[in-house]
């Protein structure tokens, strides 16, 4: 396939997986371009499914995505979009992103993508967890951009971000305490001046 | 007699408990995982964890 079209309908992933922020609670949204994809686990089995424009992949209704499964999708273009770049983040951090040359001009593409080739994502879709994803391709011919939400469907015990947190809350309640305990009625100087005259 | 306060102990209990509570709703899957979020939280943490330093009842020495 097409790397161009490729790197497209990653892009399209993004849109049909989360929405533009002010709309997030109403449906997926893309623009410039549509899709849909379906999210299926390290076995095989069918997660979620999310269609842009369209339900799924909100705020709401985060698309579940599994770090080890793999994501069927199908996107497509208004118009040819050549010469150009694309990328796909979350959280400020790329995830993905290369060149999009899209020599044949193909406004159209489906396929699979492997999730587990994308070692962010097991750190930041760990426990329930739910990210806001965006992307975008820009290019000769126009341009597409999508944002919206993806969650994760591991463990809460598997999830690192679970032990730091529960660390750092357990630090805070301590320290918290060691407030309350150490908060003491103390002699001034004033006090232990006149005190020591009058002895 | 005055009290003794630990407004700095308790800015930083604040500070850990925010970013602890926010991670663990982020796990949870109760907020979004965004900077946003994270900074309200935690601010949320820091000012009670000051307030608390401010209103601790005063302990006999």
């Amino acid at each position: 396939m097409n790397r161009t079209i490729r790197h497209l309908s990653l892009v399209t992933l993004a849109a049909a997986a989360v929405l533009v922020p002010s709309a997030a609670a109403l449906a997926a949204d893309a623009t410039g371009c549509s899709g849909s994809v379906v999210s299926m686990t390290a076995d095989g089995a069918k997660l979620d499914a999310a269609t842009a424009p369209g339900a799924g992949g909100t705020a709401d209704n985060p698309l579940k995505l599994d770090p080890g499964g793999t994501v069927a999708w199908t996107g497509s273009s208004t118009t040819a979009i050549t010469g150009g770049t694309w990328s796909v983040s979350a959280l400020g951090v790329t995830l993905l992103s290369g060149d999009a040359a899209n020599t044949e001009k193909k406004t159209s593409a489906d396929g699979t993508t492997d999730l587990s080739t994308i070692p962010a994502l097991k750190v930041l879709l760990s426990g329930s967890t739910k990210i806001p994803v965006s992307g975008t391709i820009t290019g000769t011919g126009g341009s597409c951009t999508a944002s919206g939400y993806v969650a994760g469907t591991g463990s809460l015990t598997s999830a690192p971000l679970f032990w730091i947190g529960s660390v750092l809350a357990l630090l805070g309640l301590l320290l918290g305490v060691s407030v309350l305990t150490g908060t003491k009625a103390v002699a001034t100087t004033a006090a232990v001046t006149s005190g020591g005259a009058a002895s | 007699m005055t009290a003794k306060r630990h407004h700095v102990r308790g800015f930083f209990a604040g500070l850990f408990l925010g970013l602890g509570v926010a991670l663990l709703l982020f796990v949870l899957g109760v907020l979004p995982m965004t900077v946003a979020w994270l900074g309200i939280v935690t601010l949320v943490g820091i000012v009670l964890g000051v307030v608390l330093a401010y209103v601790a009842p005063v302990r006999a020495t």
